[in-house]
């Protein structure tokens, strides 16, 4: 469990953040999530209008496999439509979304199988039919206690042993030529797919925090407002605020960020979609966190994300100007380095 | 979810350090406002006896809370009961009578919270179940069905880990103290096995960040002849151990965070000043300094000498890191560090 957090800055265009922690056993503390990825070959949707991205959020060792396979099986339908019964290639984030969850849950049964398999040599469809065949055999799977505990296991039971199948979920988010930017959200405790509402989403165990944050921000806008979108820097801060809380007040969210941001209406396609991580995205994340608590103003903020993630201002160039336009230098350092308010306090002078 | 260190120097010194980091709501959201090693001696008892003591806990904070409240009143009524009958105020409880007195009334507490909840499900208490009746409204009720008393006896003995009482059992402690009959010893609590025990070990760890704490520690104490980890252990060198075993729980265990409480014992200064407690900037300073120590971005001499400076030498926080910025070869380095940037940024 991580976060993904989606924001749409308006019907072009949209934002995607996730960050990189994840607990291995349940307490193994790891920062290594790649959860945030193009679905599609950058070779198609640079003469597509279509471009979708998933944001997904669970154990692991399923989510990249889906990833992996989705990617893979996109890439066949779109070389060779017609294999996979299809008049054309993709030409609706809706498309993508109906094949992307097809693979999830042949997936997730194809690993609810093999434990039932190595367990017991039946499948998911011996249980359903109430029989399975070895040979000319045919085997009735009549034990009640095996019937039952097998169908722990097939309905993904959280006290069973395939209960990690339980927690997983997904946003899958793109641009094409009838919807402009919208996102569908999957998620693996009733298997739905929902299209995306609103202007923002978040999932993950960060999504307590964050939604609380984007609620915050969006119940001060009015209808007309929400539905005209933001500024795009504004759109980035208000995502990384989001990314603050769920960083600030839950657990397993960590590392650095992951952005990627999609955009329709830009012609080439470095510009319709980008993805930005990597030291800038912990310094962006710097600065937001800065701006929050306020040792820096939100223009300046502004003004610091536009260069480092627009203008693609070097790094340290940011950075030295982050520290000279903070109120407190000083004490914005100590701060960043998790020191608290005695020696924090902008302009207090404090211990420090 | 927590780590409590301790360390034992030799037989007059020693040191305790814990996280702050507390969870809630089934572990999703955490804060880091715990409070989980307190010392556990009143004020004029130290003073004259010379007895200082900490208890750390780690689970359940309330039931940790209760048992640090438990231990501090029962010096306080035995301090008082002493002091009716003798006139010496010199020897009091040695750290050992503390674990003894101690586990007896967490055994109690524990009875206390199991019977709360075998009357709350069932309408009777421990003792019912053990004579097999309890006297109920209209008379003596025979407790006789068999999934009733496989339940109750689960609650009381925590049998296949019974879940509805986990609150209660998941529960460890440290105690640690320095007493001049005996010197500095470490005790070591653990409700799950309904049992305490003196530490052989020159250090103990527990909570979630118990393993990788105790990987850092076995790495340190490993190094020492049995000599030495009897009694010649450098403070400071053994304070960067102790640190660097809470930074690795820190970094790679869940529910652990925020700044540390470095509680030092020493048994050789006057008595009011045997223990202290840095649970402030200084304490953060320390953890960053051994973590950039063990990353290679200073050196061990300044690393060692902010954390003498800082934890023996009453050195100010300001001055120490100022110091330390003054001595580090890569002062850009050491704050994109200790800000969290991973190390292929210098």
């Amino acid at each position: 469990m991580s976060i993904v957090n989606l924001i749409r800055v308006n019907s072009h265009a949209g934002i995607l953040i996730a960050d990189e922690e994840f607990w291995r056993r349940g307490y193994r503390r790891t920062l290594y999530l790649d959860n945030l990825q193009s679905l599609l070959p950058q070779s198609f949707c640079k003469n597509s209008s279509l471009m979708a991205v998933i944001g997904i959020e669970g154990d692991p060792a399923i989510t990249y496999e889906i990833v992996s396979k989705a990617q893979k099986r996109l890439a066949d339908v779109i070389k060779e439509p017609d294999q996979y019964g299809r008049e054309d290639a993709l030409e609706t984030l809706k498309d993508v979304v109906d094949i992307t969850v097809e693979e999830m849950e042949r997936i997730i049964r194809q690993r609810v199988d093999n434990q039932l398999k190595f367990a017991y040599g039946f499948s998911t469809d011996d249980l359903n039919r109430g029989y399975f065949e070895i040979g000319d055999e045919r085997i009735d799977i009549k034990q009640d206690q095996i019937r039952s505990e097998a169908l722990k296991w097939s309905r993904f039971d959280p006290s069973s042993r395939t209960a990690s199948m339980l927690d997983i979920s997904a946003i899958i988010a793109g641009v094409d030529g009838e919807n402009g930017f919208h996102w569908y959200e999957w998620e693996s405790e009733s298997g739905n797919t929902y299209l995306g509402t609103g202007n923002f989403e978040s999932i993950g165990n960060g999504s307590d925090a964050a939604s609380l944050s984007f609620i915050n921000f969006f119940r001060n806008q009015d209808l007309m407002e929400r539905r005209k979108g933001l500024e795009l820097i504004e759109a980035v801060y208000i995502l990384l605020q989001s990314f603050e809380a769920s960083f600030r007040f839950n657990h397993e969210v960590g590392g650095y960020p992951q952005f990627i941001f999609l955009n329709d209406e830009k012609k080439k396609y470095s510009e319709r979609y980008k993805e930005f991580g990597g030291h800038e995205a912990k310094l962006a994340f710097e600065i937001v966190t800065a701006a929050i608590h306020h040792y820096l103003t939100r223009e300046n903020a502004y003004h610091l994300l536009d260069e480092l993630i627009f203008k693609g201002t070097d790094f340290t160039v940011v950075e030295e100007q982050f520290f000279t336009k903070s109120v407190d230098k000083r004490a914005m350092e100590h701060f960043l380095r998790g020191y608290k308010n005695s020696i924090t306090l902008p302009n207090k002078g404090g211990r420090s | 979810m927590t780590v409590v260190n301790a360390i034992r120097f030799n037989e007059f010194a020693g040191a305790m350090v814990c996280d702050e980091q507390v969870s809630w709501g089934d572990m999703s959201r955490k804060g880091d406002v715990g409070d989980k090693i307190q010392p556990i001696v009143p004020a004029d008892i130290q003073e004259s006896c010379g007895l200082v003591a900490a208890y750390g806990g780690s689970g359940t904070s309330s039931v940790s809370e209760e048992i640090k409240k438990t231990a501090f009143k029962l010096l306080q009524r035995e301090y008082e009961s002493k002091r009716k009958f003798t006139r010496s105020s010199d020897k009091f409880l040695t750290i050992q009578d503390i674990a003894d007195s101690l586990f007896e009334r967490i055994c109690g507490m524990k009875r206390h919270h199991v019977d709360e909840f075998l009357y709350h499900r069932f309408g009777f208490r421990g003792l019912d179940l053990i004579r097999g009746y309890y006297d109920g409204e209209d008379g003596k009720v025979d407790i006789n069905q068999k999934e009733i008393i496989d339940e109750a006896q689960a609650a009381m003995t925590w049998k296949k880990r019974y879940p509805d009482l986990g609150f209660l059992y998941v529960n460890r402690g440290i105690l640690s103290g320095y007493e001049p009959q005996e010197g500095f010893r470490i005790f070591y609590f653990n409700l799950m096995t309904f049992s305490y025990e003196p530490v052989q070990a020159v250090f103990q760890s527990i909570g979630s960040g118990q393993d990788t704490s105790d990987l850092a520690f076995a790495d340190f104490v490993g190094t020492k002849t049995v000599l030495e980890r009897r009694e010649k252990l450098d403070p400071v060198e053994s304070m960067a151990s102790i640190i660097h075993a809470t930074n690795m729980a820190s970094l790679n265990n869940v529910g652990v965070g925020g700044y540390y409480n470095i509680v030092l014992f020493d048994g050789k200064k006057p008595n009011r000043e045997r223990m202290i407690e840095i649970a402030d900037e200084r304490a953060k300073l320390c953890s960053e300094v051994v973590a950039a120590y063990k990353a290679e971005i200073i050196d061990k001499k300044l690393a060692f000498d902010t954390i003498g400076d800082v934890l023996f030498g009453q050195k100010k926080f300001s001055e120490a890191e100022a110091d330390l910025l003054k001595g580090c070869k890569c002062e850009k380095k050491l704050s994109r560090f200790v800000r969290g940037y991973k190390p292929t940024h210098d």
